[in-house]
């Protein structure tokens, strides 16, 4: 294997902006799409008009054709390569599920159809409702946030309605240190204030660590299962009984729900309330940076402060939409939720069918595994507890020899074809290499990739500068941050410094 | 690396520069501190005559991925601030201990200056933390 | 399973390198207490050919144009035409399966078009900065009030009533436990925002929609008068301003909207984007991602995450916002969209949906019993006074295939004879005219 052994284009290449493109010979221009001719001259009020429309592009739509081409050229994906991004649980999105949810007839449905005749969307939203339910085997369920980050916050309003509801002052929040930075940025945004739990030599939160800072301000934990350096939480049981009892709830980030569908019953563990990322276990494409969805699923304690609306199914086996109750969050959003992800997210849940919806996990797993089995002799493993859909190293031994970081690592691996780790977190890891394969990578792949992490660790001793200069071939050296911070340019008209 | 003889530190990081006769201190962040941080692209700072209490944040240094919080050494009044690093951020990376300095404070009670660290022991206290 | 391309040699292969017995021996972390026992009541697995049978014959119980009906709603999700080009250009699997751009020298694709993105709709709203957008209208308008919070440290927000009541529920819910009050200001009959209440003491901001709610055009000029208090626009179509004089002309310091129109499906109601520009002095108080541009080493031109120190990921609780995701492919798209209609199709778009809306308007106000409802002009809807209870309208309006417009009594039970209808650059001449008709025999 060599590093010119990419799967993205290689070269450079200036796509130029979309002005650069505009030229003045066609500005006359305008594509037909539809008839935009009008009869008679409107009749708007010179005052309420828009003067001129400046520094808006103009193209042929052949021009326009090309310019996304050759941009989405110069972009790494999970259909091109491997993406072993931990956290973000980069697996294959089938195209099926793309073609299910632009069919027509959904993409057509205006959100304020009445419920008698968009049944069939009703009928979906209420079959992943259930499908979500059944998979966690929590009590109900709301589609209604966006995003993991929104399902949190979602997640921990209803926390707050919910001691509120009881007539309880409880402002704090108990996050780990592992925990992403959503969770405590959530909590906050919620008017809690936050109190750090340390993870112990594990990787763990132990159940003494919570007693300790437990107190009858506290409204809840945040827990992630399996957490960020994709170890179980052993103790989770434990405190989960603990903090009710003391009259708090549990809140359990889902992000990591790769490991855990079909293994782990959460009524069991004792959560109250978790969102979902459907971009992640879910197979919804992340688009390169969203649209994700992020249900919430919660115990008898909160449903009736689950935000409105969510769909019911009536006795005559209609679906209607939920009525308000004094109790509900109500919204966080608009209409109902990302519907054409929710959409393919039910389509991936059907392939699998209750057959085979572990193997989801269980192939995660042994690939993490795998991956931490072969890359153990070569990268310093900071926890050694046993990992599930993920394994994090560190860049110790690399550090320590040449001074090559993590990031030099992860550059290096781009020249390989290999979109590299998540870097520098949990932040309980210094120099993180936080690495998850999904289930859907190929031992073939995943061979490459380790084949490719040794020679790394070679280079990283025989010729550092090759880690440390790197990437070399793809199209683009190290991309400057400090000036981009520096001094932002944020549109292409925009030339001057923040003031 | 460097750490100046006639300045003073904090475990947090700061440098504190007793001038006026004890009345008034300036301070900054070591030499230490920029280089964990790296290239410096953003200088949080408060408005001169705010009140600062020992040990409370009343700004902040970022790098590209990282946000450091400056705490105040000493209580007292801000009497002025180097509104340069507004726009000059790379001169915390540049001259830490010189051009960089961030705020000058009129101290509320001078007894607290006891209590910040002295070069060998904040040479020290680099030490463990690099330890670590 | 045809997603996991694990063979069972493979599998045996990687087991034995582990060294374990089987896959459920390293599951052992997990505590037997807490373990999922049985099934999953899930249907069985479906094939491809059976999930296309049972996922269109699902869909095949929505009424949709392709069974004949038609549709005037709009009320911030709106119907217009979408090239082929964006459907097939934003599904290429190298936009539609990167993650995040977090390494900028192999995610340079969706880089520049967001920077553009961000470039094109700064230049609609005639703002300085733009972000890499938000989930939707609503809670980019939600995060825009923290914003203003955040930049003028007083506590009441006066809000307009011709905001969409969805977006102010929103905004109720993302205030609820932060110290901000929400003060509504009242719509006169003129369909206009009415600001006498407004103390400018204890502001710290003021929220008009433009459209309003009711597809009145507001005068933004009031914006000017507010001083220091920080002036938020909401805006459900940015087509709008092709046509309308852009919030940035009248000194607005926050702008938010709904892309949808850009280029994007209804799909139901989502996905959508969240539009969110302001000053550039407001930067870093401004939430959500942002693509900046900078160079690399050898000094080419690039794009790149920028000060997102900013955000949760850094900042933890002290973040601007707890968002994490941006709605990148709907931005995507809309940059895809705009790019084609470019600067004279956007132009045109506008007027052509002004046009439409103004021909229908006109003619079912011929119409013996049926009024205007509110005096100013507006853009694309508008709301009518019937002589027949809405509901009652809408269901013999369904009889005929249409979906008429939105009863207002839904969120204002003194609304119950007033209609909020919606006509875009979909509609032909022919359309207006079978609707003008329908209309008349369904009061």
């Amino acid at each position: 294997m060599s590093s010119k052994d990419t799967n993205i284009q290689r070269g450079y290449q200036h796509t130029k902006n979309l002005w650069e493109k505009t030229h003045s010979a066609n500005t006359d221009q305008c594509n037909e799409y539809i008839d935009l001719s009008i009869a008679s001259d409107i009749s708007l009020d010179p005052s309420l008009a828009r003067k001129k429309l400046d520094n808006f592009p103009q193209l042929s739509e052949f021009e326009v054709v090309r310019h996304y081409t050759q941009l989405s050229q110069k972009n790494f994906s999970i259909d091109a390569g491997m993406y072993p991004l931990g956290s973000c649980t980069m697996k294959y999105n089938p195209k099926i599920n793309d073609v299910v949810a632009m069919n027509h007839k959904w993409t057509g449905l205006h959100p304020y159809t009445p419920e008698h005749l968009s049944q069939g969307a009703l009928a979906l939203m209420f079959e992943l409702q259930q499908a979500l339910v059944a998979i966690t085997r929590l009590k109900a369920c709301s589609l209604h946030p966006a995003a993991g980050a929104h399902g949190e916050l979602v997640g921990v309003k209803m926390i707050r309605a919910y001691h509120d509801k009881k007539g309880q002052q409880r402002d704090v929040i108990l996050v780990p240190d592992s925990a992403h930075g959503t969770n405590p940025a959530s909590a906050a945004l919620s008017g809690f204030s936050v109190r750090e739990l340390s993870s112990n030599a594990q990787g763990v939160i132990d159940l003494e660590e919570v007693k300790a800072k437990m107190d009858d301000r506290v409204a809840g934990i945040m827990m992630t299962v399996p957490n960020t350096l994709g170890v179980f939480e052993k103790n989770i049981c434990e405190i989960s009984q603990f903090v009710h009892e003391q009259g708090g709830l549990v809140y359990c980030d889902g992000a990591n729900l790769n490991a855990l569908v079909g293994q782990v019953d959460f009524s069991k563990m004792g959560v109250d309330v978790m969102h979902i990322n459907l971009h992640k276990t879910f197979s919804t494409p992340h688009g390169g940076g969203g649209p994700g969805a992020g249900p919430v699923v919660v115990s008898d304690r909160l449903e009736p402060f689950l935000p409105r609306p969510f769909v019911e199914k009536t006795s005559e086996g209609l679906f209607t939409w939920s009525e308000a109750t004094d109790d509900s969050l109500g919204r966080f959003r608009t209409f109902y939720g990302n519907f054409g992800m929710l959409l393919r997210a039910l389509c991936y849940i059907y392939a699998f069918g209750k057959e085979e919806l572990s193997l989801i996990s269980e192939v995660a797993v042994l690939n993490a595994n795998y991956i931490r089995s072969k890359l153990i002799d070569y990268y310093h493993l900071p926890f050694e507890s046993a990992s599930l859909h993920e394994v994090v190293f560190s860049d110790k031994l690399q550090n320590k020899q040449n001074h090559v970081t993590a990031l030099d690592i992860a550059k290096r691996l781009m020249d390989y074809g290999f979109h590299p780790p998540t870097m520098y977190f949990p932040l309980i890891v210094k120099g993180a290499l936080m690495i998850e394969p999904t289930e859907t990578e190929s031992k073939t792949e995943i061979d490459r990739f380790l084949e490719a992490m040794i020679r790394i660790a070679k280079e990283s001793q025989e010729t550092p500068d090759l880690v440390i200069k790197a990437p070399h071939n793809v199209g683009y050296k190290r991309i400057n941050e400090t000036q981009a911070a520096r001094n932002p340019i944020l549109t292409w008209f925009d030339s001057s410094s923040v003031d | 690396m460097e750490f100046p003889e006639d300045v003073k530190y904090t475990k947090e990081h700061e440098w504190v520069r007793v001038e006026s006769n004890r009345k008034m201190v300036v301070v900054g962040i070591t030499e230490y501190a920029q280089d964990k941080l790296g290239d410096v692209v953003h200088v949080d700072l408060p408005d001169p005559g705010a009140e600062v209490t020992l040990g409370d944040s009343f700004g902040s240094v970022e790098s590209v991925k990282a946000v450091s919080d400056i705490y105040a050494p000493v209580s007292g009044k801000v009497k002025e601030i180097n509104d340069t690093l507004l726009d000059t951020p790379e001169l915390v990376n540049e001259d830490p201990y010189g051009e960089a300095w961030m705020v000058k404070i009129e101290l509320a009670d001078a007894s607290e200056l006891d209590d910040l660290l002295s070069p060998e022991e904040y040479k020290l206290h680099v030490a463990a933390e690099e330890e670590a | 399973m045809r997603y996991i391309p694990l063979t069972l040699s493979d599998r045996k292969q990687m087991l034995q390198d582990i060294g374990v017995e089987s896959t459920q021996d390293l599951f052992s972390s997990i505590p037997s207490r807490c373990r999922f026992e049985g099934q999953p009541a899930l249907p069985s697995k479906k094939n491809e050919s059976q999930l296309i049978s049972y996922f269109s014959e699902l869909a095949d119980q929505n009424q949709s144009k392709f069974k004949g009906w038609s549709s005037y709603l709009g009320a911030g999700a709106y119907q217009h035409f979408i090239p082929s080009v964006v459907d097939l250009l934003s599904s290429r699997g190298e936009f539609a399966t990167a993650y995040t751009p977090y390494q900028p020298e192999i995610s340079q694709g969706t880089l520049q078009a967001i920077f553009e993105f961000q470039s094109m709709i700064a230049a609609l709203y005639g703002m300085e900065v733009s972000n890499a957008s938000m989930y939707d209208g609503a809670s980019s308008l939600a995060e825009a009030v923290l914003m203003a919070g955040r930049i003028r440290k007083q506590r009441n927000v006066y809000i307009s009533q011709a905001v969409h009541p969805e977006y102010i529920d929103v905004v109720r819910s993302y205030t609820g436990d932060v110290d901000l009050e929400l003060i509504m200001l009242p719509v006169g009959n003129d369909g206009r925002t009415q600001i006498e209440n407004v103390d400018l003491e204890q502001a710290a901001a003021v929220v008009f929609a433009q459209p309003n709610f009711f597809g009145v055009i507001e005068d933004l000029t009031v914006c000017k008068k507010f001083g220091d208090v920080v002036t938020i626009v909401a805006n459900t179509d940015p087509l709008a301003f092709g046509l309308l004089q852009e919030p940035g002309a009248f000194d607005v310091d926050i702008v938010v909207g709904e892309g949808q129109s850009l280029g994007n499906p209804l799909h139901f109601g989502g996905p959508h984007v969240g539009l969110l520009c302001s000053k550039k002095k407001y930067l870093r108080q401004l939430p959500g991602r942002l693509v900046g541009k900078s160079i690399d080493e050898d000094g080419r031109e690039a794009y790149v995450l920028t000060l997102s120190t900013r955000e949760q990921h850094i900042r933890r609780q002290k973040a601007t916002s707890n968002i994490c995701t941006n709605h990148s492919l709907i931005a995507l798209r809309s940059a895809i969209y705009m790019a084609c209609m470019g600067r004279n199709g956007v132009m045109a778009l506008a007027r052509k949906n002004y046009e439409r809306a103004h021909t229908l308007c006109e003619k079912l106000l011929h119409i013996p019993g049926v009024k205007q409802k509110y005096a100013s002009d507006f853009f694309h809807e508008f709301v009518l006074e019937l002589p027949t209870p809405t509901s009652t309208f809408l269901a013999n309006m369904e009889k005929q295939n249409i979906l008429a417009g939105i009863d207002l009594s839904t969120w204002n039970a003194q609304s119950d004879r007033e209609i909020l209808i919606c006509a875009t650059e979909v509609k032909s001449d022919q359309d207006l005219d079978l609707y003008v008709n329908a209309f008349r025999g369904a009061l």
